[in-house]
Order: structure tokens, then sequence, then C-alpha cells
């Protein structure tokens, strides 16, 4: 699994995830992702590329995501595969973190301007 | 309920005890799923509940034993489109089954990051049984009809 992180603004980032967030895409992006939501203050994450995600994929988000509120932060998901969104569904994490279509969607939610 | 016998066996595979045999694992139903052409529901359902049920396997099942690790996966044709996955492990005894749905909870900050593997292959599963037999455990996973 890879892990690309574009920077929008000063604590704005982008993480496109691309490939199977199973245990062992969890492990090969875990330490950048952890670094992106602690360097960030809205991190929005492309879900486009990412076909599938087991429950350490959920680990995975929750702990960013908490560690984003902790700070005032927040993250935003966005363009998820139809039964990737049934898993965050299923276990509930729709109700903690933004389930956006697009980027500039997501990017609204947390209350920046699209055009960033 | 539908159960493994009442079907065909489809293809076996033996698998070890570390995490790179998950990735093993489901590539094997992966490849099974291209060969039986399933649909991708049945497909996501049995490849994510393998992921979660090795998963749980592989970390706990033969922690603090010396035994050497026995674990085989069958994939069976049932009737009326169902397909059934079965996990046979010599590990600790351990029934998924008996384990309690996580409650969702009001904000983020009360949120459990983990604990949510079983709920997830009971969401996507139409059965989930669990068995006992002598010193393995017996997991049949039996994902919902196409259509």
């Amino acid at each position: 699994m890879k892990i690309e992180r574009t920077p929008l603004g000063p604590d704005i980032i982008l993480v496109r995830l691309e490939g199977r967030l199973d245990i062992a895409g969890a492990a090969a992006v875990e330490p950048e992702f952890k670094s992106s939501c602690e360097a960030a203050r809205v991190l929005v994450v492309d879900l486009s590329n990412t076909p599938f995600m087991a429950s350490i994929g959920i680990r995975l988000l929750l702990a960013g995501a908490k560690g984003l509120h902790r700070k005032g932060g927040t993250m935003g998901l966005f363009a998820c595969d139809p039964q990737v969104e049934k898993v965050l569904r299923a276990t509930g994490v729709d109700q903690l973190v933004g389930i956006h279509a697009t980027r500039d969607e997501a990017l609204a939610a947390a209350g920046v301007s699209p055009a960033t | 309920m539908a159960t493994p016998e009442a079907g065909t066996l489809v293809s076996t595979i033996d698998v070890g005890a570390r995490i790179d045999d998950i990735t093993d694992a489901t590539g094997w139903l992966g490849t099974l799923a291209d060969e039986q052409g399933w649909p991708d529901a049945t497909r996501f359902a049995l490849e994510l509940s393998l992921e979660e049920a090795l998963t749980n396997v592989v970390s706990y099942g033969f922690a603090g034993t010396d035994r050497q690790p026995r674990i085989r996966i069958e994939c069976w044709r049932l009737p009326e489109g169902r397909v059934a996955v079965r996990l046979i492990d010599n590990g600790v005894p351990f029934d998924p089954t008996s384990i309690a749905e996580p409650v969702v909870p009001d904000s983020i900050e009360d949120a459990k990051i983990g604990g949510h593997g079983v709920q997830l292959m009971r969401h996507f599963l139409e059965t989930l049984d669990y068995n006992r037999e002598g010193e393995e455990n017996r997991l049949t996973l039996v994902a919902k009809p196409a259509g």
C-alpha cells in the first residue's frame, strides 16, 4: 500500500491512500499517516484508490481522528469505494468522521475554502 | 443454517501463523473469487471476514503456547449461490461469536479505536458459526447469497 501526502495550506493536508488497507497495508502506511495527522489541523483523506478496508484500517483512521480532535482539528474522508463505505458505516465511523463525495466537500465541511 | 457439509469443497490451503500468511490466505481467496466468478459483495464479505478471523488466530491463538501452529482454510460452494469459508486451527479455544457488539460512542473522544473485527464479520456475513472439536477451533463464515 502507498501513501501520498500533499500540503494544501499551512496546516491543511491531503492524504491519498492507494491499495488494500489490510494488516500489511496498514503497517506500511501507519508512520506517514500518523505524522500527517500530527502535522495537520485539517486532514482530508482520499479513499478513491482503496478498494478494501479491514478493522485495522478503522483503527488507523480513528486513532488519527482522535489526535486531530484533541487539538481542535478535524478529519474528513472522501470518494470511498461503496464496500469500504459499508465498513465505515457498520463500525459507526461515519458518526465520528465526515464521509464526503468529493475533496471540495470534505474541505468545505472543515471550514476550508475549496479554492485552497 | 447452511453448513459446509451440504455443499462441495472447492479448495483448501494450509497457512502458518505469521502476518504474511494472512496476505497469502486472502490472496488465495481472491484467486478463487476470480475463478468462480463470485459477485463483488460475496468476495468482499469473505475476504474481509477471513482477514479478521485469521488476524485473531495469528495474534492470539498461539500466544504463550509452544504448540506448532496448524491452520487450514477450506472454501465450500453451497446451494443457492452461497459460499462458505471454514477456518480450522489448533490454537487456544477462542469463540468470536461470544464477543459483545461494541457500543457506538457519542463522541470521537469516547470512541474505542479497536475491537471492530467481529462486528464487521457479523455485519457482512449471513452466518458466523463456531465450534470447538477436540484440540481445534472451527469457525465457519457463510456469505449472503448474491443478488
